[in-house]
């Protein structure tokens, strides 16, 4: 009875690491051919293509699946297909080099236009708490005048 | 005769534009009255030659007219009707004349609308509405004639008339009932931006920089915006419906160049309001509207062009030099004028602190920037690399989504906190009264959904950040509401419709605010789609999820457009059955070659779609290549879609006003009218 309890749970184990391992790999095409683009001119990600018989998609997940049980990593399945189909084939432009610009520049551009609106914010307050500042006589109706400009600041 | 018609109604609208814009600029010069109203009158003129130009056309496509190139290359004589006039719009040289005529329409309505209350500006505007509707009536002429005779070569290789026994079809992608209505939307929206440009170049021009000409294209601006947000969302309805890959949006070139200019005409619509109300912004304003409408015609060079590879791309050719120059041209002369004025744009106002109204619309405005540079960069990138390096690359969906969801989060959460912050300067303790308790409950939820298996990061945090800004709207709405039921005695229902009619941009904004917080909420499930795949033959199933999918019925059909493998499938949820569906792989005629495409079936509810596609039959004929998605969520985006359009009319009406305020406009009439009465 034992021995067939033992038995039995090893089964489940071995069917359970089975089917995860299954999953696993699964998961793995699924991150890869999200990361690729389809060769066949659809210009689709090799994930998406899914048009009727496409010459190249079902070839190209069927290798992706032989590396994968080859027991090789993302990365040098990724090289194997840049080395196969060439550079096109990567979905998003690799982060080093030249390409590196295309993953800075957005950010570059915001960082910089974030950094001149605050710069110009600031320059404008200050040149506005100056002017008000250096006047005595203006200074101490400023009170007032704040009082009086919310009432007429438009709430929409 | 059609043709012919059409054909010299074409030649007719460019030697009136041409006309139409000397004499609108040489009777500015001369100060002659009779000159600028004939070059007004002749811009009414252009509308009806290219009215009568695509009536034409529409009748040639309506008749199968196959001696006409154009006819015969997007169209046959089995295509139903409505596709043979959506035909107009399917190649090339038919959707740059629907271009031109929906600019020309435009300039009529603008200039009849307008010419009593601007006389001043209007002569510019018209010049400048018709110089660039001259740019489209000269490629029509002379480069993309759609009216050309269909001809063949002769054994001596000179040209010969030739009228095929059928057309070529329309492309079968655009043989959908989106694709109808997704191009007049689109081109709706990008023209439209024309009418704030033309008006922005005229107030330079005549210098009259105040805020006539912000006021007067405000509803222009919207009408355009909420054509173009159609347009938009329609092209993904149709390749959600029409592509067949699960979702709705790929960060194709096309679709990409159809956002460039919405974000920035959006955050044009945000920056002209900091402009009414406090007189700043005034150089930037300007600086969009340029950009707005530069990237509306950019939009159009890259769907025309083909400088850049799309699965959008249906008509290629070599127009883009045209379009490069007209680009180039339209740029440096708006910017020259930009900077000759510059000492009359200065500010009237200056900004008093980071947290206030003014400050959030100008930082929503840089990311809404910074969004459509990413955009533009992208898409632009791999011609940047092969042009600098010499290498080929591909920038696709990875890359789009790893700059633009963060930059969009951050813009959701701006959207709940902007219309929130004071004009000048926000209290602390506005900040806590106006914000505490969403951000209190939209966290909590967060950890809600993180505890219950929502834990993709961006997905969740959009998430989060959604009912943070669905929250502030509410509270928005009920504190409104109340605070006007107490004063009137009217119930809450009653206080909000009023409400929302009395200041109708604030509320109607609020309402699109919330429309974007629904479609940000079925953006986020496409982050949990999943699918499954298998070859089906008769009472097989497929299961994903809480779903089962049965295959009842493989049979063929045949149409005189197409033939098609059909499948009928039952879906059955959590056992019942809910839906019978009928993927197709259709196979039409037209044409040389058998054009294959997938039609998807959709079972849509609230919480999810599911999504059926049918790639083909095997071999042998008896199963089905069948392939499923799960995509949660995906209804939001199409009723966010509704409920913005809702919003934008809403914030287009006039406000209702209150009888006080009737009494005290009455009373100040009849005071004007005594004051002329005593002067005459």
């Amino acid at each position: 009875m034992k021995r067939k309890l033992h038995k039995l749970a090893l089964f489940f184990l071995l069917a359970a690491t089975s089917l995860s391992a299954q999953a696993d790999r699964n998961e793995r095409i699924r991150t890869l051919s999200s990361n690729l683009m389809c060769v066949c001119g659809c210009h689709q990600l090799l994930g998406a293509c899914n048009h009727f018989n496409c010459p190249s998609s079902g070839p190209m997940v069927a290798e992706l699946g032989k590396h994968i049980d080859q027991g090789e990593t993302d990365d040098q399945i990724t090289a194997f297909f840049v080395d196969k189909y060439g550079t096109t084939v990567l979905a998003a432009p690799p982060a080093s080099g030249f390409n590196l610009t295309a993953w800075i520049m957005p950010f570059a551009a915001l960082g910089i236009g974030v950094f001149a609106a605050i710069y110009f914010l600031r320059r404008y307050r200050s040149q506005w708490a100056g002017a008000a500042g250096t006047n005595p006589d203006l200074a101490k109706y400023h009170d007032k005048v704040e009082e009086e400009l919310k009432k007429f600041t438009p709430e929409d | 005769m059609a043709a012919q018609l059409g054909q010299f109604a074409l030649a007719l609208a460019w030697v009136v534009t041409v006309y139409s814009v000397i004499a609108s600029l040489l009777g500015i010069r001369l100060k002659h009255d009779k000159l600028i109203a004939s070059g007004r009158n002749a811009a009414i003129g252009v509308a009806v030659c290219i009215t009568t130009s695509i009536a034409c056309l529409g009748y040639l496509f309506a008749v199968s007219d196959f001696s006409i190139k154009y006819i015969a290359a997007h169209s046959n004589r089995d295509l139903p009707f409505y596709f043979k006039i959506s035909s107009i719009w399917g190649g090339q040289e038919g959707s740059l004349l629907f271009w031109g005529w929906i600019l020309t329409m435009y300039t009529a309505l603008v200039v009849i609308q307008n010419w009593r209350k601007h006389s001043s500006l209007m002569p510019y505007v018209t010049a400048v509405l018709m110089a660039s509707s001259l740019f489209f009536t000269s490629m029509h002429l002379f480069a993309v004639n759609p009216f050309n005779q269909t001809v063949i070569l002769s054994s001596q290789m000179s040209p010969l008339p030739f009228v095929p026994r059928d057309g070529s079809g329309l492309n079968p992608l655009l043989q959908d009932p989106y694709m109808v209505i997704h191009p007049p939307m689109l081109y709706l929206g990008f023209v439209g931006f024309a009418v704030p440009f033309a008006f922005a170049m005229a107030a330079l021009i005549t210098k009259q920089l105040g805020d006539t000409w912000i006021r007067t294209t405000r509803r222009w601006t919207m009408v355009a915006w909420m054509f173009l947000s159609v347009g938009v969302v329609l092209g993904g309805k149709w390749a959600y419906h029409e592509l067949g890959w699960g979702g709705f949006w790929a960060w194709d070139p096309v679709e990409n160049a159809s956002l460039m200019p919405w974000l920035i005409g959006t955050a044009y619509l945000h920056s002209v309001m900091v402009q009414e109300k406090k007189g700043m912004l005034k150089v930037w304003n300007i600086v969009l509207v340029i950009m707005t409408y530069i990237m509306a015609v950019f939009g159009t060079f890259l769907t025309r062009s083909g400088v850049v590879n799309s699965v959008h791309a249906f008509a290629q050719s070599p127009i883009g030099g045209y379009f490069a120059a007209f680009i180039v041209v339209a740029l440096s002369g708006s910017l020259y004028l930009l900077f000759d004025r510059l000492p009359y744009l200065k500010s009237e106002n200056q900004m008093e602190s980071m947290v206030s109204r003014e400050s959030s619309f100008m930082f929503n405005n840089l990311i809404l920037l910074a969004s459509c540079f990413a955009v533009f960069w992208g898409t632009m990138f791999p011609v940047i690399s092969e042009a600098v390096k010499g290498v080929k690359i591909t920038v696709g969906p990875p890359f789009f989504n790893k700059v633009n969801v963060p930059i969009a989060i951050f813009l959701m959460f701006l959207t709940g906190v902007g219309p929130l912050l004071a004009w000048r300067k926000a209290s602390t303790n506005s900040l806590k009264r106006n914000f505490l308790w969403p951000a209190v409950v939209s966290l909590a939820t967060g950890v809600v959904l993180y505890v219950r298996g929502v834990q993709h990061f961006y997905a969740w945090l959009a998430i989060v950040m959604s009912i943070f800004v669905a929250l502030t709207i509410f509270r928005e709405f009920i504190r409104g509401a109340r605070a006007r039921s107490g004063g009137t005695g009217e119930n809450f229902v009653e206080a909000i419709v009023n409400l929302t009619f009395r200041n109708t941009r604030r509320y109607g904004g609020y309402i699109i605010h919330f429309a974007f917080v629904l479609m940000f909420l079925g953006w986020s499930g496409q982050a949990f789609t999943t699918d499954a795949s298998a070859d089906m033959g008769l009472g097989d199933t497929l299961e994903l999820r809480e779903y089962t999918l049965r295959m009842d019925k493989l049979g063929i059909d045949d149409t005189p457009n197409y033939t098609s493998d059909k499948a009928t499938v039952s879906l059955f949820a959590y056992g019942k059955k809910v839906a019978n569906l009928y993927p197709e792989r259709r196979v039409y005629k037209a044409g040389t070659e058998p054009q294959p495409t997938s039609e998807v079936a959709i079972y849509s509810t609230m919480r999810n779609d599911m999504y059926v596609v049918m790639a083909g039959a095997t071999r042998d004929g008896k199963k089905a290549v069948i392939q499923i998605f799960y995509n949660p969520l995906t209804m939001w985006v199409w009723i966010g879609a509704v409920v913005m359009v809702i919003g934008t009319l809403i914030a287009l009406l006039p406000n209702r006003k209150t009888p006080a305020r009737k009494r005290q406009e009455t009373e100040s009439k009849e005071e004007t009218k005594d004051v002329e009465a005593k002067v005459t």
